[in-house]
């Protein structure tokens, strides 16, 4: 995957050109919708609750934003790229925009909002991209001043492509240390591409972390378990100098390359009694 | 930008913690828009509102607000009132400035620039 953050600073990279092609990509406004909505479930606001306002980290061209409106909430954008603040008004959004870096914090009244989302945002602050950025305190300062702006009792679901470990645990120690609770969120961890990390934050106690998609906390445990089992076996075997292995296109293999797939979250046809069957003979 | 927007801004610059509201508007060019009126959001915005500043902007937009009682919250008229300053009135052009600092953030084609400059970020308390 590309990563535009090591192209050219974000209010740079997303010029005049970059942001109306980003905006009119519709595989880019699929994949950013859908991330909204995942959002947007994530914070796990009540259907009967309407008429609430909302924070958009890094609202770009205001794609996430909409999943807001049509949930009938009113939002407030922050993004640091003019053009594609430019390319939101074209889009006629609902939601007002304003040009601010996020590393500086927020421009609000503390308490303003009932909850933030953000979509592929805040990997930009692991980057200095100027001389006297540091991307820790920049990242704390966007912490303690997203704390301060969200009501008590609210939730900040932010999406984000670490490009490493190191990265997630900086931006998670930075959260924890700012007041908040929660933690990550792996969709689908075990696929490379569908792989999605949310960051789940609270600014109060004793609240539930949400359930990723792609998993069941059952079936990891019997994974595991079944890892070991897989590894002792493999040790057994190297002993004897022998390899177990499954015979390419045998009904055992088909079956496990369906499941592995079913797992990375692709689409996979229903196992039925036909599935890995022998075709009859030919005349 | 709209008034809403406006009422929950504040200038965040270190000296002006807790001092940086309301923004004081200059506005020189503002249009009205045509949102339904939605009674939950007004609802749930009201115990947020700085009243300070719906009467300041209110002011220079000349659009008048009667002050906020007890009973406003079951006068329709109010309500309706309150939801087209807040939501319905969006300002094009003009700036606004920081009662603390005098800090002017420009405001262009509707958007408002917020960004502070490199030294006005480290920069440390001064009283």
């Amino acid at each position: 995957m590309s990563r535009p953050e090591h192209i050219a600073p974000p209010e740079i990279f997303y010029d005049d050109v970059e942001s109306k092609k980003y905006s009119s990509n519709s595989r880019i406004i699929e994949i950013q919708t859908k991330m909204g909505e995942r959002a947007y479930e994530l914070l796990a606001i009540p259907p009967s609750c309407e008429g609430l306002l909302l924070l958009d980290i890094g609202c770009g061209s205001g794609i996430s934003g909409d999943v807001i409106t049509d949930a009938g909430h009113e939002w407030i954008g922050c993004d640091i790229s003019k053009d594609m603040l430019d390319v939101a008004l074209d889009r006629e959004v609902e939601g007002d925009v304003m040009v601010r870096d996020i590393g500086q914090g927020f421009p609000f009244r503390a308490g303003t909002f009932d909850g933030a989302i953000s979509i592929s945002a805040i990997q930009w602050l692991c980057n200095a991209e100027k001389s006297h950025h540091n991307p820790r305190k920049r990242l704390m300062v966007f912490f303690q001043s997203l704390f301060n702006v969200l009501a008590r009792g609210a939730k900040a679901i932010l999406q984000f492509y670490p490009e490493n470990a190191a990265q997630i645990e900086m931006i998670t120690t930075s959260a924890l240390r700012c007041g908040f609770s929660g933690g990550l969120l792996v969709d689908f961890p075990n696929s490379t591409k569908a792989k999605k990390y949310f960051l789940v934050l609270f600014t109060g106690q004793n609240m539930l972390m949400p359930k990723a998609m792609g998993v069941d906390g059952a079936e990891e445990e019997e994974e595991e378990e079944r890892n070991e089992v897989k590894n002792v076996n493999r040790r057994r075997d190297r002993r004897k100098g022998g390899k177990a292995t499954i015979v390419k296109k045998s009904k055992d293999w088909i079956k496990g390359k369906k499941e592995r797939q079913r797992k990375q979250g692709k689409e996979v046809k229903s196992d039925s009694k036909f599935t890995g069957r022998k075709r009859g003979p030919r005349f | 930008m709209k008034v809403l927007t406006h009422n929950m801004m504040a200038c965040t610059k270190k000296q002006c913690m807790g001092k940086g509201f309301p923004l004081g508007v200059e506005c020189t060019e503002s249009i009205t828009l045509e949102q339904e009126f939605n009674y939950e959001f007004v609802k749930n915005i009201i115990p947020k509102l700085d009243w300070k500043g719906i009467q300041l902007i209110g002011e220079k937009l000349a659009i008048t607000i009667p002050p906020f009682t007890e009973e406003s919250l079951l006068d329709q008229e109010f309500l309706k009132s309150l939801y087209h300053l807040l939501c319905n009135v969006k300002i094009i052009t003009g700036s606004l400035i920081c009662p603390n600092c005098q800090r002017v953030y420009p405001i262009e084609k509707g958007i408002p620039n917020m960004l502070l400059r490199e030294d006005e970020i480290y920069q440390d308390v001064r009283e």
